[in-house]
């Protein structure tokens, strides 16, 4: 037990290295410690910090402090499988949490997919995002473009361009800052038949995975959307949700108000049964598009886009239909 | 790319269903028997281009020899035979390897209970398995980690072989901590007609690998028989991967080795 704990107090001081842009001391980080919990020294800290420089994790600037290497970045992405599981959850919760949208005054931070392209790529791509938006398979026609440079978390390279759209995850932050508790239960590939829904077809559960399932589906080639746009059968991706029965009223106005201001992609509302998933007892069920159904589509048609899902939380009043670009 | 239509043929048409339900029912219909060497075992399937069948049999030979998948065991159907509902084409042969579900058959007719967890990716430093990496649930997905994880993105077979250091794909599952003397003899008598890849049996509700176990189990760790595709497909050779396709009567397959 004790064992576990260090390692996850080693991998906790990685995790604060990595989001800190300057090298920090073993102070800071035995305060930064002390906020997640972990009643450690500064002392401690310091014999934890020369056991990672020694597994070349950490790296020591003099007296300037520590830094993460690439090495240590790696293990933050291998280390602690268990802690990862349902980690998308926890990246969406995070997301949701740091988002504030306010639906009356019609603006704020949403959560957005980014897709980069090389730039002679970009009409192509616009046009085939417009052709996804025509068939109803997005949650909104508003993006951002992010020119080379540009971005926090993600930087676009030279000779490329970024595309932000708009999350589903976006509605799930309205209904959970209304006090209506959502459970992220499945992503998915949803199979269109005569242009209409008719069942999932592969689920991932959120809870049981330690990567992001909709990559999961696009990177194994699992999606149709282009085919689904054109032609009206396909596979497109979508997720569901479980919120209580008694809060689906309330739940129905927030979606048809976010909708009013642009932001939608409810495909079913139900109880007992939606699109083959069977819902849990006193609980409606609720599918909704994902907006990486765009962007995943630009993939589809060129291999050399690339897709961060979830990857940005980016300024609605910023983002512009894709008519007016 | 790895089987495009993933876990479709899984799924009916009315409702998606978990891997594990799928699991189960192979299990159930696996009736090998490591004593007589008779019955049916669960197989893998993977069908390449017919020009690359030596260097895969090749590349069996060497995973099979380190122990990275269940067993030598395989079998190879040429253009035209029919398997798992689809007809070999021309031009490319499928071979089958074991899957390491064959083992929990053997112990669940040994009257031992097994729960599958789930698949992931074991990282094994200096020949020692450390961890996994990445990890998804068979109760969480309608198809198989073996195939989800499978490619040079999440794998390294050949490398671990010719350095000792990489990742394969591994499986886990737990059974009732007090079955862990009749675990031991079921694997001993597997060993015996040449079926291992048991990676770790872990102590009474103790993590293995870094997955926690439930109260009074222990877990297992087993080998993807997948592994040996996973080295074609590192390697770039165009494979559809097909986890846990069928039943196979064990006396039509060939030893590698």
């Amino acid at each position: 037990m004790a064992r576990k704990k260090t390692e996850r107090m080693l991998i906790e001081i990685l995790r604060i290295l990595s989001n800190s842009t300057d090298p920090l001391g073993a102070r800071a980080i035995a305060e930064e410690l002390m906020k997640r919990g972990y009643d450690v020294t500064e002392r401690a800290v310091r014999y934890h910090l020369a056991s990672l420089d020694s597994a070349t994790l950490t790296v020591k600037h003099g007296n300037y402090g520590r830094s993460i290497t690439s090495f240590g970045l790696k293990e933050l992405e291998d280390a602690l499988v268990e802690d990862r599981l349902g980690f998308t959850i926890t990246r969406i919760e995070e997301l949701i949490y740091n988002t504030v949208f306010n639906l009356e005054e019609g603006g704020g931070m949403v959560i957005g997919d980014v897709l980069i392209v090389d730039k002679g790529l970009f009409d192509r791509a616009v046009g085939i995002i417009k052709e996804v938006i025509q068939a109803g398979y997005a949650v909104s026609n508003r993006v951002k473009i992010l020119e080379e440079g540009a971005g926090g978390s993600i930087v676009i390279p030279f000779g490329r361009v970024g595309i932000a759209t708009i999350c589903s995850m976006t509605v799930d932050g309205a209904l959970i800052r209304s006090g209506i508790p959502v459970d992220m239960k499945y992503s998915g590939t949803l199979q269109i038949l005569g242009s209409s829904p008719t069942a999932f077809t592969d689920l991932i559960g959120y809870s049981g995975t330690s990567m992001n399932p909709t990559e999961i589906f696009i990177s194994r080639g699992m999606t149709s959307i282009l085919s689904a746009a054109r032609t009206g059968s396909g596979k497109i991706l979508a997720n569901y949700r479980e919120i209580p029965s008694a809060a689906v009223d309330d739940a129905k106005r927030i979606i048809e108000n976010m909708a009013g201001i642009g932001i939608d992609g409810t495909i079913k509302i139900s109880e007992e049964e939606n699109l083959g998933i069977r819902v849990s007892g006193r609980h409606a069920g609720i599918t909704m598009c994902t907006g990486i159904n765009m962007i995943a589509a630009v993939l589809e048609d060129n291999s050399s886009a690339e897709i961060y899902a979830m990857g940005a939380a980016i300024n609605y009043n910023e983002m512009r239909e894709i008519d007016k670009i | 790319m790895a089987n495009q239509e993933g876990g479709a043929r899984y799924s009916s048409a009315r409702h998606p269903i978990p891997i594990s339900n799928h699991i189960t029912n192979m299990m159930y219909g696996a009736t090998f028997n490591p004593e007589t060497m008779k019955g049916t075992v669960i197989t893998n399937l993977f069908i390449i281009s017919e020009k690359y069948i030596d260097t895969a049999l090749g590349m069996i030979e060497q995973v099979a020899f380190s122990e990275l998948c269940v067993s030598p065991y395989y079998k190879i159907l040429n253009a035209g035979e029919n398997v798992a509902g689809i007809t070999v084409e021309p031009g490319s042969v499928a071979i089958a390897t074991m899957c390491s579900i064959t083992l929990d058959s053997v112990l669940s007719r040994a009257g031992i209970p097994v729960n599958h967890r789930g698949g992931g990716i074991i990282q094994v430093i200096g020949r020692s398995p450390t961890r996994f990496t990445d990890f998804l649930s068979y109760s969480s997905t309608t198809i198989d980690p073996m195939e989800v994880l499978i490619g040079k993105d999440h794998t390294s077979v050949m490398k671990l072989i010719k350095t000792g250091s990489g990742r394969i794909l591994a499986n886990m599952r737990e059974v009732p901590m007090t079955a862990r003397e009749a675990v031991e003899e079921v694997f001993d008598r597997l060993e015996g007609a040449d079926i291992s890849g048991v990676i770790e049996v872990g102590g009474p509700n103790s993590d293995v690998f870094g997955i926690s176990v439930s109260r009074d189990k222990i877990g297992i760790v087993i080998a993807g028989g997948t592994n040996p595709a996973a080295a074609l497909i590192e390697e770039g050779i165009e494979t559809k991967m097909m986890a846990m396709s069928c039943l196979m009567d064990v006396s039509e397959m060939s030893k590698i080795m």
